[in-house]
């Protein structure tokens, strides 16, 4: 979901701005095409872009006036609004949800998620929530089946990482576009 | 990272068929995006997703024939 704030500087004929965003996947493919056909440019915009380890830190850069447009996901755009911040949503290039639930070997049926840890990028986001409606069609209640989501900040590189490696005892990762 | 040119063919196609033709944000998809953040955080309740999203930018750029234009080109 692309989000901004308010317009900046403007230097000559070129808008100077800046997007952020900690999407690493493929998702971003349409964002890093116009940057690379400098399409932006073409339409007068001397765009910044900055990779962010997390979207809330994103958010944050948005409330702050640091950055004027973000990608995140929209889970944590409505809950910047809890807050009141002066936000809004204007363009979602995706309304499907194209993640993967990923498992160490020894899951070999959702069975065998009981008391195991799901890796998330943080409470709320997407793919936490991608998470609550893969257990749930599985027929699984997080709660009652103990599983815990464990928040590997960073990108779904680092959830891979970590499932891969089994820090933190993670034995599954939402990894988006496997 | 070097890839087999059928493998970079199904990505791209992957990659183009997965995007929305206009991207409008679904307010009923919020609404159920709402319900399920409810879940995790009760604050969410208080938040109204009419109130964080703005849908005049993409009805105007389809609106206006920019968008369908854009097609055309390509």
């Amino acid at each position: 979901m692309v989000v901004f704030l308010i317009p900046t500087a403007r230097v000559g004929a070129q808008t100077k701005t800046n997007f952020a965003s900690s999407v690493t996947s493929e998702s971003m493919t349409a964002v890093w095409v116009a940057r690379d056909r400098g399409l932006f440019r073409k339409h007068g915009l001397d765009m910044q872009f900055i990779l962010m380890p997390r979207n809330p830190l994103a958010v944050a850069a948005l409330i702050a006036g640091e950055i004027d447009a973000a990608i995140i996901g929209p889970g944590h755009l409505v809950n910047a609004g809890i807050s009141g911040a002066d936000l809004i949503g204007i363009a979602n290039f995706h309304q499907k949800l194209d993640y993967r639930l990923n498992s160490r070997p020894d899951i070999k049926k959702a069975e065998d998620l009981r008391g195991k840890r799901v890796a998330i990028s943080g409470p709320g986001s997407t793919s936490h929530l991608v998470s609550l409606l893969s257990l749930q069609g599985l027929n699984i209640e997080p709660t009652q089946a103990r599983i815990t989501f464990l928040t590997i900040p960073g990108t779904e590189m680092n959830r891979r990482l970590a499932l891969e490696t089994g820090a933190g005892r993670c034995r599954r990762g939402l990894l988006r576009g496997d | 990272m070097k890839l087999a040119p059928a493998d970079a063919e199904e990505a791209y196609y992957g990659v183009i068929n997965s995007y929305e033709r206009v991207p409008h944000i679904s307010l009923d998809g919020m609404k159920r995006l709402h319900k399920l953040l409810t879940q995790i955080n009760a604050k969410v309740a208080d938040v109204r997703v009419e109130n964080v999203i703005d849908t005049s930018f993409m009805n105007r750029l389809e609106s206006t024939g920019y968008i369908q234009n854009l097609y055309k080109k390509n």
